[in-house]
């Protein structure tokens, strides 16, 4: 009997000192929980603004604003190049060497012309010298002589002129040879340096448009990863409540297992050994029910840390890849699209600069276009006086011819100078033929060469595409400030939070002085469980187990109830509680 | 506008978690600590309550009478946010007027389907 009593006595002191405060051991970490709670709304805010600017940012890059910019610069830069086109078969310098060939062979022409001219002057001195032969016969042939002579003249004086124009729009022609070959090479410069330039850097936006809508999934991929990482979270943080009801009943059944020693009569002995049984029972379930607890709040703190952490490394996933604006090796200022932007605009500056001093350079081409085509325009009137000659020619032979036969036979010489005059007429008709034929080549080139110049003469659309052009860059750029300010928002938003969310993770220590709590406790009753019934008879403990079945009832969680007949009846694993799965999970019953 | 849920719970941690939960979501949300909290809140535009079993004071069936006892919120859902998970402290809930039953531990996207689902 002394036996029984001092055993009672000991876990009756043993129960007491391990049961008391044993709740509170849990309950005690709530303002952790609650901080640590409070914390997660923060982040999760913070998560929130960071996802809305990120996205937004990504937006901004791959958006319809930057689609519609860049579409549009491209338009207008295809516009401009077309404007700044090279004419790589140089049709304006194959025409102005044309001119030029052509004005060579009228020079030729003309000094062939001089033939006719000495022929002419020969012809007038022998109709004169036959013409004072003849006396008054011949008195009609002077006349012929001074026609003769005065076409003569004619001739050299138009000649002349003809010469000296041919001069002057050689001159103009190698002028405009010289700035078109200039212009040309201007041309190419623009065309494939600072187009190419160009190009290449809508090629880099494009593909930051790309990569931004790449980032953008991968941004809702990181925030979805947060998302479900704020969910387990959330589920672990219930685990206080659940841990401390759980030790809340341990408490209890400890307490009413002490209550029952205290209640047993020490003199009634077979009363103390029941009460000592139950102890026994009880001390082993609440072992289990210790372990299992120490269990879960030990998995819900280590699902906290790692998920905590899965968010910062999301943070921080989300921080690199916001906007193709940046990239992990470049994430300073001028970096990325940012540069691009600048490029650009210096391009377009540049641009606009040598399209301005083309289209001056054209304006002036014009001008000297618009001169050779004015002179050429000139010389066509000299090919009517070309053909008048040599229509005066003809008549003049005839007239020699006629008046040859009028003669008579003394008059047989002067019709052979009529003969040679028919003759020359017939050269001089034929060089004035071929003259003509080139002036009128002279004038078809000259009018192909006006049509140039009137195109070279248009700056007006490379003024208007250049304001386009400055517009779009303008616009770029204000999107461009927009996105630089949201970037830099959103890279320090990402590290501050990520290092906050780190602290938070190493701040989480108060699991180890739990556990340490429950495990101490657990190993306590576990003692006590095997002293007990290793000193309780087992006619004692039969009668116990009736009366723990009503501990059964005590229980709130599946789980407990699952562990007490475990370590009671030997039972597997209890079914499960049934909740109806409404597609909701197994835990969510609607009614 | 937003619908304004109540959530009552012993647990400061668990109104903290339905709290965020919901209103992240986009609801406005009322504490209370216990059934008897809840039951002194109850007024203005709730459209729900989510409540635990095991409170002191007043428990959640006692809760669940109350609220069905009041014209105004006769007919609003009750669900029941426990540990508890026996069939028959089920059923008691079913008959005092709970609209349906979730066991902790909740997931925040469980907890707003079920929310969605009953408050149409």
């Amino acid at each position: 009997m002394q036996e029984y009593t001092a055993l009672a006595r000991e876990v009756r002191e043993r129960l007491g000192r391990v049961g008391s405060g044993l709740a509170l051991l849990v309950q005690r970490r709530e303002d952790d929980f609650l901080a640590l709670g409070a914390e997660l709304q923060d982040v999760a805010r913070r998560v929130q603004g960071i996802a809305a600017d990120s996205q937004k940012l990504n937006h901004i890059a791959s958006g319809d604003t930057v689609r519609h910019i860049l579409e549009e610069l491209v338009a207008e830069l295809d516009a401009m190049q077309t404007l700044c086109h090279v004419d790589e078969d140089a049709t304006d310098l194959a025409m102005l060497a044309r001119a030029r060939e052509l004005v060579h062979e009228l020079s030729k022409s003309i000094r062939d012309y001089a033939r006719v001219v000495r022929t002419l002057q020969m012809l007038g001195i022998s109709t004169r010298i036959e013409s004072a032969r003849l006396g008054s016969d011949g008195r009609g042939f002077s006349t012929l002589a001074d026609d003769v002579e005065k076409l003569g003249y004619k001739i050299v004086e138009y000649s002349d002129r003809i010469m000296q124009q041919a001069k002057t729009l050689d001159a103009l022609a190698e002028k405009a040879e010289t700035s078109t070959r200039e212009m040309h090479e201007m041309q190419r410069e623009c065309a494939y340096s600072v187009f190419g330039s160009l190009r290449d850097n809508m090629d880099t936006l494009h593909e930051v448009a790309d990569s931004s809508r790449k980032a953008s999934e991968e941004v809702r991929g990181h925030t979805a990863d947060i998302a479900a990482s704020m969910g387990r979270i959330i589920g672990s943080l219930q685990f206080h409540d659940i841990v401390r009801q759980q030790v809340e009943h341990v408490e209890e059944a400890l307490a009413d297992a002490r209550t029952g020693i205290e209640g047993a009569p020490e003199t009634d002995e077979a009363a103390l050994a029941e009460e000592l049984a139950v102890a026994a029972d009880v001390c082993a379930l609440q072992q289990a029910q210790l372990d299992n607890a120490r269990d879960s709040f030990s998995d819900a703190v280590s699902t906290l840390r790692r998920e905590l952490t899965a968010i910062a490394a999301s943070v921080r996933g989300v921080g690199r890849r916001t906007g193709g604006f940046s990239d992990e090796s470049c994430l300073g200022e001028g970096c990325g699209g940012t540069a691009v932007l600048d490029h650009m605009e210096r391009s377009v500056a540049e641009i606009a600069a040598r399209m301005l001093s083309l289209a001056e350079q054209g304006e002036r081409m014009g001008h000297v276009m618009g001169e050779v085509a004015e002179m050429v325009a000139q010389m066509s009137v000299f090919l009517e006086d070309i053909e008048d000659v040599g229509d005066e020619i003809e008549l003049i032979a005839l007239n020699a011819s006629i008046r040859a036969a009028h003669t008579g036979e003394k008059g047989k010489a002067l019709g052979v100078l009529a003969s040679s005059i028919q003759r020359l007429s017939q050269d001089a008709g034929e060089s004035t033929t071929a003259l003509a034929t080139l002036l009128r080549e002279v004038d078809g080139v000259a009018g192909q060469l006006k049509s140039y110049a009137t195109a070279y003469l248009d700056s007006s659309r490379v003024t208007e595409i250049s304001a386009e052009l400055e517009g779009l860059t303008r616009g770029l750029r204000e999107v461009n400030g927009e996105a630089a300010r949201l970037f830099a928002g959103v890279g320090d938003a990402c590290a501050d939070l990520a290092r906050q969310v780190d602290q938070a993770v190493r701040d989480l220590g108060f699991d180890a002085q739990v556990t340490a709590g429950l495990s101490d406790a657990a190993g306590e009753v576990g003692d006590m469980a095997a002293m007990l019934r290793d000193q309780v008879p087992a006619s004692a403990r039969e009668a116990a187990s009736r009366r723990l079945a009503a501990l059964r009832d005590r229980y709130t969680m599946e789980q407990e109830r699952v562990l007490h007949g475990r370590v009671l009846d030997g039972a597997h694993d209890a079914a499960p509680a049934g909740g109806g799965d409404h597609g909701y999970g197994d835990n969510i019953e609607l009614f | 506008m937003s619908k304004l849920i109540m959530t009552v719970d012993d647990s400061a941690s668990i109104r903290q978690m339905v709290g965020f939960t919901l209103r992240n979501a986009g609801y406005e949300v009322v504490e209370a600590k216990d059934g008897k909290d809840a039951v002194s809140k109850l007024s203005g535009p709730i459209k729900m309550v989510i409540t635990d079993l095991n409170m002191p004071n007043m428990d959640g069936i006692e809760l669940i009478k109350q609220i069905r006892a009041n014209p105004a919120y006769k007919f609003i859902p009750v669900i029941m946010l426990t540990t508890e998970s026996q069939a028959t402290r089920k059923q008691e809930g079913k008959a005092a007027g709970a609209t349906g039953w979730i066991v902790k531990p909740f997931q925040p996207e469980q907890l707003l389907a079920v929310v969605k689902k009953v408050l149409g």
